[in-house]
C-alpha cells in the first residue's frame, strides 16, 4: 500500500461514517427535528423542539400557557382552558422541563405575541421540587436542545449537531417503533393519543402510561401496588438522600424563576405557580424537611400553591401514574383547587402560601 | 474549537489543509498567509473579541524583535530585556493580579478569565526574543505571525522554539502536498484522539466524585484518596499527551514537524527522569530560560538546589494562580534536589532490576502526591487529601454511597457492600481502581505513541524508547483498518465533548 492509497483510505473512511451517521439521522430522525417520517418514528423526540413548533402554529389563538416538566402532561390542558376562560391553552410540558427551560421559551413567547399586537393571558408554572436545582438537561442532552430561536445557539450548530449525533440505538428504537405501530395498525389496535401531549420518559423512572388525556381511570390504574414500594426502595438503596439534596444550580435557578415572576408581572400576565404532588417512595429520597425549606425559598418569589402530598394520596399508588409523575386524576383535582375553590378534593389537598418578605 | 469535536475533524481541518496547500500553489507567502487566518479563526471560535490579544502581541513581539535586530548587542539586549518584562506583564495581569491582590486583601483569590493560550503564546514568545538576541537572525513577519498562531499548537503547546520552526516555515519544499507526512499525521491524530476521548475522559468522574467530596469536607478514606490521585495522574497523562499527540499528527498534515512533548512518562525511575519525559517542552523552556540564567549547576551544589526550587515554583506558578501550584512546583523542586543529592552520594551508577522498581516505585508515587496538589482545588483540599492518604482518613460509617459504579457488582456479588463502604468509602468506587489499574498498565506497558510510529522529532535527552517487534506502525493495509476501527469507536463516543485538561493553564 503507497502512503496515498493510505492517508487517502482513512479520508475516505471517515468521511463513509460521517455520511452513514449523517443519513441515519435524516432517515430515522430519533428526535424529531427534521419532520421526516419515512422509515421510522421518533424514538427519542425533542419535545422542547417540537412543542415551539407547535407554539408557532397556533401561535395567533394561543393565550395561555401550561410549563412544567412531563409531569404536567398530566394536567389537562382543556380542562385549565376551560376553568381560566381561555379556550387555547399550550402545554409546554418536556421531559425534565426545569425553568431553565421555561424562562427562554416564555420571553421568546412575549416578544412573539407583542409583535403580532397580541397578549399571553395567562401562564401556569408547575415546578418539582425534586429536580429544582438539579442540573438541566437544557441545551445538554440530544433531546433537550432549545431552538437556535430561543437558545440563540447558533443555527448551523443546532442541525450540525443533529446530523453528526452517533446515536444507534436511537436509530434502531425509532425503526423498530415505525415497524411495531405498523403491525398494531395491521391488527386493528390502535394507541390511543400517541401525541405529543403525552410524554413522560424521565431519566430512570419507568415510562409513564400513554391514557389520553383527561381519562383518568386509565391512568389510576397503571401502578402496581408493589411498584411503588419497590420503587422506593430502590431509590433509597445505600441511602442516596444526601445525594438527592445536592442541588448545584440553584442559585442560578431561583434567578430564573425571578425573572419569569417579573416578566409575567411586566407583560400583564395571570401567573399561577404551584409544586407538583410527590408519590412518598419519591419524598422518602430526600432528607427531612429539605423540601419545605425549597418551598420557603421560592416562596420568598411568588405565592405558590402547594400541593405536598398529603398522605392519603402519598401512599395510594391509585394516584400515581408511576414512582415520579401523578395521574390524570390528581391533575383534575389540582386544578379544581386553584381555579375552582371548592373542589372535590379532600380540604387538606394544596394551600395557597401567600409570598413571603424577601 | 477542540481537536475532540466533529467540527473541528470535519469542517475546519480539512478546509484548512485544503485551503494550505491551494494557496501554496500561488505562492509560500500565500500559504503562510492563509494558515495563519485559520489559525485567528480557529482561536476565535473560543471567544471571537480575545482575539486581538495574540494579534496585538504577535505585532508587538515582532516590532521588538526588529528594533533587536537594528541595534547594537548592548541596546538588542536591553530591548529584549524590555520585551521580556512586557510579556510577562500582560500574562502576570490577565492570570495573576487577583491572586497577587487577594493576599494583600486576605482574602480567596477569584478564577480570572484568563485568555485562551495566553501561557504558551507568552512562553513561545519570550524564547523568541530570547533566541533572536543571541543569534541576530533576520524574521519576516508573515513567517512569524504563523509560528506564533499556528493552530496545532497554539492553545496548549508543545512549546515550541523559533529555531525549530523558523527554518521549516522558510522551507519552499514543505509546501507541497506530502503523502507520507499525511499518513503518518492521521495516524498519529487518531491516537491521541483515542487516548482523549476513550482513556482520559473514562476517567475524569471518578477523578471528581473524590476531589468534590474532599473539597466539600466530606470524609474520604485512604484508598480513596490514593485511588483518585493515582486516577488523576493517568487521566493527566492521557489527556494531555493525547493532546501533544493530536498537536504533532496536525503539524505533520502541513508537513510541519513538531516535537515529541511526552516521553512515557509513568515509566520513569527518577524525578530527574521523569522531567525529560514529562511535559518535555516546558521543561527544556524553565530550564533553558530560568534555571540555566539563574546559574544552573555552576555554582555548587546549595545554589543548584535553590536554583532547582525556585525553577520549580516559577513552573508551578505558570499552570495558574493558586496556592497549590506553587505547592506542587517546590514539592518538585525538592525531589529534584534529593534526587541530585542521591545521585552525589550512590556510588555507582549501574542500577539492577530490582532498584529500578524502587526508583520507579518512589518516582510514581512523589508524582501522585504531587498531582494531588495539582489537581486540588485549594491547599486546604489538597491537605485534607494527603492527610487521607497519609492513613487518617475515615470512612464514612453508615453513609451513603454516592457514586453508582459499583452497585452491579455489589448485586451480583462481585464486590461486598461493607468493603466498599469500609475501605473505598462513598466517592471512590472498585470500578474505579480497576479502570485506574488497567489504564496504568496501558501506559506503563503498551508502546508511546510516538514509540508505535518511530517520531522522533525533538527527541529527548534520554534513552527512553523500548525494543520492540510488534505494534510498529508502517502505512499498510492492516494499519489502516485498524485505525479507522479505533477512529470509528472515537466517533461513536464524540457525542459529547469535554475540554483538555491544559486548556485552563
Amino acid at each position: 500500500m503507497t502512503a496515498r492509497s493510505f492517508a487517502l483510505s482513512l479520508i475516505i473512511g471517515a468521511g463513509l461514517l460521517l455520511g452513514t451517521t449523517l443519513s441515519a439521522n435524516v432517515l430515522t430522525d430519533p428526535q424529531g427535528v427534521f419532520g421526516i417520517n419515512i422509515i421510522a418514528q421518533s424514538a427519542d423526540p425533542n419535545w422542547r423542539y417540537l412543542l415551539f413548533n407547535q407554539y408557532k402554529r397556533d401561535a395567533s389563538g394561543i393565550d395561555g400557557i401550561i410549563f412544567g416538566s412531563s409531569r404536567a402532561a398530566y394536567i389537562d390542558g382543556t380542562a385549565f382552558g376551560d376553568r381560566i376562560g381561555r379556550p387555547q391553552v399550550l402545554k409546554f410540558a418536556v421531559p425534565y422541563g426545569l425553568i431553565t427551560d421555561h424562562l427562554p421559551m416564555l420571553q421568546y413567547v412575549l416578544n412573539d405575541k407583542k409583535a403580532r399586537g397580541e397578549q399571553l393571558k395567562s401562564v401556569l408554572l408547575l415546578l418539582d421540587l425534586d429536580l429544582f436545582g438539579k442540573t438541566p438537561w437544557t441545551n445538554t442532552n440530544i433531546n433537550a436542545f432549545l431552538p437556535p430561536a430561543i437558545s440563540d445557539e447558533s443555527t448551523v450548530r443546532f442541525w450540525w449537531r443533529y446530523l453528526t449525533a452517533f446515536q444507534y440505538r436511537k436509530w434502531r428504537d425509532s425503526v423498530r417503533r415505525r415497524y411495531r405501530d405498523a403491525v398494531l395498525r395491521q391488527s386493528g389496535s390502535t394507541e390511543k393519543n400517541n401525541t405529543l401531549v403525552r410524554q413522560s420518559a424521565v431519566a430512570g423512572f419507568p415510562a409513564a402510561a400513554t391514557g389520553g388525556a383527561g381519562d383518568a381511570s386509565r391512568s389510576i390504574q397503571t401502578a402496581a401496588s408493589g411498584q411503588l414500594a419497590d420503587e422506593a426502595v430502590a431509590l433509597s438503596h445505600r441511602g442516596r438522600k444526601s445525594w438527592n439534596a445536592e442541588r448545584p444550580d440553584l442559585a442560578r435557578q431561583i434567578s430564573f424563576l425571578a425573572q419569569f415572576v417579573e416578566i409575567c408581572r411586566s407583560n400583564d400576565v395571570a401567573l399561577t405557580v404551584a409544586t407538583s404532588p410527590m408519590s412518598r417512595a419519591n419524598m422518602e429520597g430526600y432528607p427531612d424537611g429539605e423540601l419545605e425549606a425549597l418551598t420557603e425559598r421560592l416562596n420568598r418569589l411568588t405565592p405558590i400553591w402547594d400541593f405536598s402530598s398529603p398522605k392519603w394520596l402519598a401512599d395510594n399508588p391509585n394516584y400515581w401514574a408511576d414512582f415520579s409523575h401523578f395521574s390524570d386524576a390528581v391533575g383534575l383535582l389540582m386544578l379544581d383547587r386553584m381555579f375552582l375553590g371548592n373542589s372535590s378534593a379532600p380540604a387538606d389537598f394544596g394551600r395557597l402560601r401567600p409570598q413571603l418578605a424577601p | 474549537m477542540l481537536f475532540n469535536s466533529l467540527e473541528f475533524i470535519y469542517l475546519f481541518l480539512p478546509l484548512a489543509v485544503l485551503l494550505h496547500f491551494l494557496a501554496a500553489r500561488w505562492s509560500v507567502a500565500a500559504a503562510v498567509l492563509t494558515t495563519t487566518i485559520s489559525s485567528l479563526v480557529f482561536y476565535a471560535w473560543w471567544k471571537p473579541p480575545f482575539v486581538v490579544l495574540p494579534l496585538i502581541s504577535v505585532v508587538g513581539n515582532y516590532w521588538l524583535a526588529r528594533e533587536i535586530l537594528r541595534s547594537d548587542r548592548k541596546t538588542g539586549h536591553r530591548i529584549m530585556l524590555v520585551g521580556v518584562v512586557i510579556n510577562l506583564l500582560v500574562l502576570g495581569y490577565f492570570k495573576y493580579f487577583d491572586f497577587l491582590v487577594s493576599i494583600v486583601e486576605h482574602r480567596n483569590p477569584i478564577l480570572p478569565e484568563v485568555p485562551l493560550a495566553l501561557s504558551f503564546t507568552t512562553f513561545v514568545q519570550i524564547a523568541f526574543l530570547i533566541e533572536l538576541e543571541r543569534d541576530r537572525a533576520p524574521v519576516a513577519f508573515r513567517r512569524y505571525a504563523m509560528f506564533v498562531t499556528f493552530f496545532p499548537h497554539l492553545i496548549a503547546g508543545p512549546i515550541v522554539r523559533w529555531t525549530e520552526l523558523g527554518p521549516q516555515l522558510a522551507d519552499k519544499i514543505r509546501y507541497r502536498v506530502n503523502w507520507n507526512n499525511i499518513g503518518l499525521g492521521l495516524t498519529i491524530f487518531c491516537i491521541g484522539l483515542a487516548k482523549k476521548v476513550l482513556l482520559a475522559d473514562s476517567l475524569a468522574p471518578h477523578v471528581a466524585g473524590v476531589f468534590d467530596a474532599a473539597s466539600a469536607g466530606m470524609p474520604i478514606t485512604a484508598a480513596a484518596g490514593w485511588g483518585a490521585s493515582v486516577a488523576y495522574s493517568v487521566q493527566l497523562y492521557f489527556d494531555f499527551s493525547g493532546y501533544s499527540d493530536m498537536a504533532v499528527g496536525l503539524g505533520l498534515l502541513f508537513n510541519i514537524r513538531l516535537p515529541i512533548n511526552f516521553a512515557a512518562p509513568f515509566r520513569a525511575t527518577s524525578i530527574i527522569d521523569l522531567w525529560r519525559r514529562w511535559h518535555i517542552s516546558l521543561s527544556r523552556f524553565l530550564r533553558d530560560f530560568v534555571y540555566v540564567p539563574l546559574g544552573g549547576s555552576e555554582r555548587g551544589p546549595l545554589r543548584r538546589s535553590i536554583n532547582l526550587v525556585a525553577t520549580m515554583v516559577l513552573g508551578g506558578l505558570w499552570h495558574g494562580a493558586n496556592w497549590t501550584f506553587i505547592a506542587w512546583g517546590a514539592f518538585h523542586g525538592l525531589l529534584l534536589v534529593a534526587n541530585h543529592q542521591w545521585r552525589q552520594l550512590r556510588i555507582t551508577a549501574k542500577k539492577g532490576l530490582v532498584s529500578s522498581f524502587f526508583g520507579w516505585l518512589l518516582t510514581f508515587v512523589a508524582f501522585v502526591v504531587g498531582m494531588t496538589m495539582f489537581r486540588s482545588p485549594n491547599i486546604q483540599t489538597a491537605g485534607r487529601l494527603l492527610e487521607a492518604m497519609a492513613g487518617f482518613g475515615d470512612a464514612q460509617a453508615g453513609g451513603p454511597l454516592m457514586v453508582e459504579w459499583d452497585f452491579w457488582g455489589i448485586d451480583h456479588g462481585y464486590v461486598s457492600e461493607a468493603f466498599v463502604r469500609t475501605w473505598l468509602g462513598a466517592h471512590w468506587s472498585a470500578v474505579g481502581t480497576l479502570l485506574t489499574t488497567v489504564l496504568l498498565a496501558v501506559a506503563l506497558f503498551l508502546p508511546d505513541t510516538m514509540e508505535l510510529v518511530d517520531y522522533r522529532e525533538g527527541e529527548p535527552r534520554t534513552n527512553w524508547r523500548q525494543q520492540r517487534r510488534f505494534l510498529i506502525w508502517h502505512p499498510t493495509a492492516s494499519w489502516a483498518v485498524a485505525i479507522l476501527a479505533l477512529f470509528a469507536v472515537v466517533f461513536v463516543n464524540l457525542n459529547k465533548f469535554t475540554e483538555f485538561l491544559y486548556y485552563q493553564f
